[in-house]
């Protein structure tokens, strides 16, 4: 099916996004930990 | 004028106003004044100082006078080692029963990179109630941005350039396919545009403020306003495309009201912490004003993520109703991916925000693609 093969496809790129997201924002928290001025 | 070109920091009619009643207490006083201490942040351990090692003073006391550390009611600092003739020191004193003190307009050249700080310190009580007034005018190499600021102009007409990029590719494809275009394309088309023309007002306006020194609030209003409207729009689209509108229901029925309220409500929050943000703000927001602002965005934003995997999972479900195991994984992975969502950390700490562009804004042009094909 056609349709369900878009939506795999859309739930794996929202997913991906998702996880990518969380990861950078875990990064910046990194950083700032480690560099903390004042 | 070559020396305009010049990173430099300017004091420019800086007037320093004492509170009348305060005055008849002080008048016997000598003369009251108010320092203004210019320092390199590798510096701060040269500023302030304590007698037997206990908390660190920026004012000499009298008992630090005796001492002999320092003269009373001056500022303690020692000359620094690494950079020589820093910190640099300035005073502005009230003669007799003045009420007014005077900073003399002074540019002070800067040839080394740093992070420079300005206090304006005062030692005497009777100063408590002081008001300031003026301005002080900081010149990087490249322009009057802050330091950390200046990147962003590189960002934005990067951007720019990579959305001209997108809506090329993206016309490409929609004039190849124009007969069967569906109305959410023609958003997503709208998406893409918003974009463009949010990343072009971000680099004027960063341009505008690097030339001026002045944040020109006309252009942040609308980058601010086109660029949530934007993320609004994205957010609703790839909401609906998980609810499966236009592909699987022709309507979404009675989820329609909801869906306007859950956008309606993050297009204001957003816009409204952007606004405070950025418009004609130079300085970072403090802590508590910003956290009060960012909560209800960063709330409605998990709000949108988590409802469009529910949304995606039954979606998912009603299209795989043959295969039950395929739809369980799915259902799955998407709480997985919920959980994570749950746990996200809190927002960064207010005083160091950085002003990264945010994942989040890529997301809403990228996924729009994945949709389409």
């Amino acid at each position: 099916m056609a349709k369900l093969e878009i939506y795999r496809k859309f739930a794996i790129a929202l997913i991906v996004s998702v996880l990518v997201s969380v990861g950078w924002i875990g990064y910046e928290v990194m950083l700032i930990h480690m560099k903390a001025i004042f | 004028l070559t020396f305009k070109c010049l990173p430099h920091v300017r004091f420019d009619k800086i007037i320093f106003r004492r509170p009348e009643d305060a005055n008849d207490s002080v008048k016997e006083t000598t003369s009251a004044k108010v320092q203004v201490l210019v320092f390199e942040i590798e510096d701060r351990e040269m500023i302030g100082g304590s007698a037997y090692g206990g908390q660190k003073a920026i004012c000499c006391t009298s008992d630090l006078a005796k001492l002999g550390a320092c003269t009373e009611g001056s500022v303690i600092y020692r000359p620094s080692q690494v950079n020589p003739g820093w910190p640099k020191l300035f005073v502005a004193s009230f003669d007799g029963s003045d009420l007014i003190a005077t900073l003399p307009s002074r540019t002070i050249p800067i040839t080394k990179t740093g992070m420079y700080n300005m206090y304006f310190i005062h030692c005497d009580p009777s100063l408590a109630d002081l008001e300031i007034e003026g301005k002080t005018i900081w010149k990087n190499p490249t322009g009057y941005l802050p330091g950390r600021m200046s990147p962003l102009k590189n960002f934005f007409g990067l951007m720019s350039f990579a959305f001209v990029v997108l809506g090329i590719y993206w016309f490409y494809q929609y004039m190849k396919s124009w007969r069967e275009v569906l109305p959410l394309q023609n958003c997503i088309t709208l998406v893409i545009t918003l974009g463009m023309l949010e990343m072009a007002l971000w680099y004027f306006e960063y341009a505008e403020f690097n030339e001026t020194g002045v944040r020109p609030k006309g252009i942040t209003f609308w980058a601010v306003t086109f660029g949530t409207v934007k993320r609004t729009a994205a957010e609703i689209i790839v909401l609906i495309v998980s609810m499966g509108y236009g592909v699987v229901t022709p309507t979404l029925g009675g989820l329609t009201s909801k869906v306007v309220m859950l956008g309606g409500t993050f297009f204001l929050a957003t816009e409204t912490l952007e606004l405070v943000e950025n418009l004609g703000a130079v300085n970072d927001l403090s802590g508590k004003a910003r956290l009060f602002l960012v909560y209800p965005v960063a709330i409605l934003d998990a709000a949108f993520v988590i409802w469009i995997f529910i949304s995606l999972a039954k979606t998912i479900g009603k299209l795989q109703v043959r295969k039950p195991l395929l739809c369980i994984l799915y259902y799955f992975f998407s709480c997985s991916a919920l959980s994570f969502v749950l746990a996200l950390p809190p927002p960064p700490p207010p005083h160091t925000h950085t002003h990264t562009p945010h994942l989040r804004d890529l997301r809403g042009a990228g996924l729009c693609i994945t949709d389409h094909s």
